[in-house]
């Protein structure tokens, strides 16, 4: 099993690709055609398209990609029905957004958009099993509503914009909770063993206990 | 609502804030107009009016007043109704 991380550079987001035997699953297709570039150039077959959660960035290619290799989409119930609305996918302020985390203004404005829901949605948790491997979904509240870790065999965690390396959680932006954060994720994150391979939505990857030591 | 009540609107929802505070009112002036607030007022002003602003015109918008000219000047938006 291979692991590789995609950056756009729009907003510095990662997009991930599990691959096994030339299949792939993809989590967050993110933006830039990052995602799409890779998965052409390497003749990679995508099966499944995992979402951490639904704020832009993260799922700005999704109906690109998810149309393009026609595979379904797995989304925390809330996450699904946030991706339709511009105000809840938070496109509605990319723009202004992608100046504070850049500094440059775009003369091009971005696309306010909408996206379908999922085609497997769940509450709580969820188990996926993919080629020998387990994926794990537990809903985790408190940056947006639709958030969810993803733990991969036991030993990775792809955790969207949640242990973001050296970085506090984003919670005042539309739709996040600082009391479901303490009291529903902050829990589940410190319940994370040591040792796992914590994969974020943006900046680098690295294990839990070893910060210092960056991958 | 009129125009001038749903700009007043935004401001008092997005800030708490009371109607008598709005006049002066600046960009960081409060602890809740920073820049996530800013990007919650702007979402709440564009719908209201349908518009989507150009970034320059998102930062220009840095007190209560400005906005109004901005608003009106720019995208059309009455205030006078």
């Amino acid at each position: 099993m291979n692991i590789t991380k995609l950056t756009s550079t729009k907003t510095i987001c990662n997009s991930y690709l599990i691959e096994e035997d030339g299949f792939v699953v993809i989590i967050d297709p993110g933006q830039d055609g990052v995602v799409e570039t890779e998965i052409d150039s390497k003749g990679y077959t995508p099966e499944y398209i995992l979402l951490t959660h639904e704020h832009f960035d993260h799922v700005e290619d999704l109906e690109t990609v998810r149309g393009k290799y026609n595979v379904p989409v797995v989304a925390s119930k809330l996450c699904s029905e946030r991706l339709g609305d511009p105000k809840t996918n938070l496109s509605i302020i990319e723009d202004i957004l992608s100046y504070y985390k850049t500094g440059v203004i775009t003369e091009e404005k971005s696309p306010r958009f909408a996206c379908e829901e999922a085609e497997i949605t769940f509450d709580g948790e969820y188990e996926l099993q993919w080629r020998g491997h387990q994926f794990t979904f537990i809903e985790a509240p408190g940056h947006s509503p639709g958030g969810v870790l993803i733990t991969l065999d036991g030993e990775h965690c792809f955790t969207g914009d949640y242990m973001l390396l050296n970085e506090e959680t984003t919670l005042r932006l539309r739709g996040g909770s600082e009391e479901d954060f303490v009291n529903i994720t902050e829990p589940i994150i410190n319940g994370i063993p040591e040792g796992t391979i914590i994969h974020p939505g943006h900046g680098v990857t690295y294990v839990k206990g070893q910060e210092g030591e960056t991958k | 609502m009129t125009n001038l009540e749903q700009y007043k609107r935004a401001f008092m929802l997005n800030f708490r804030v009371k109607e008598e505070d709005l006049p002066g009112l600046e960009y960081m002036g409060i602890i809740q107009w920073d820049s996530v607030g800013h990007m919650d007022l702007i979402a709440d002003i564009e719908s209201a009016y349908g518009i989507q602003m150009d970034t320059k015109d998102v930062l220009d918008l840095s007190t209560y007043e400005k906005g109004i000219k901005i608003l009106s000047e720019k995208y059309g938006v009455n205030f006078d109704e």
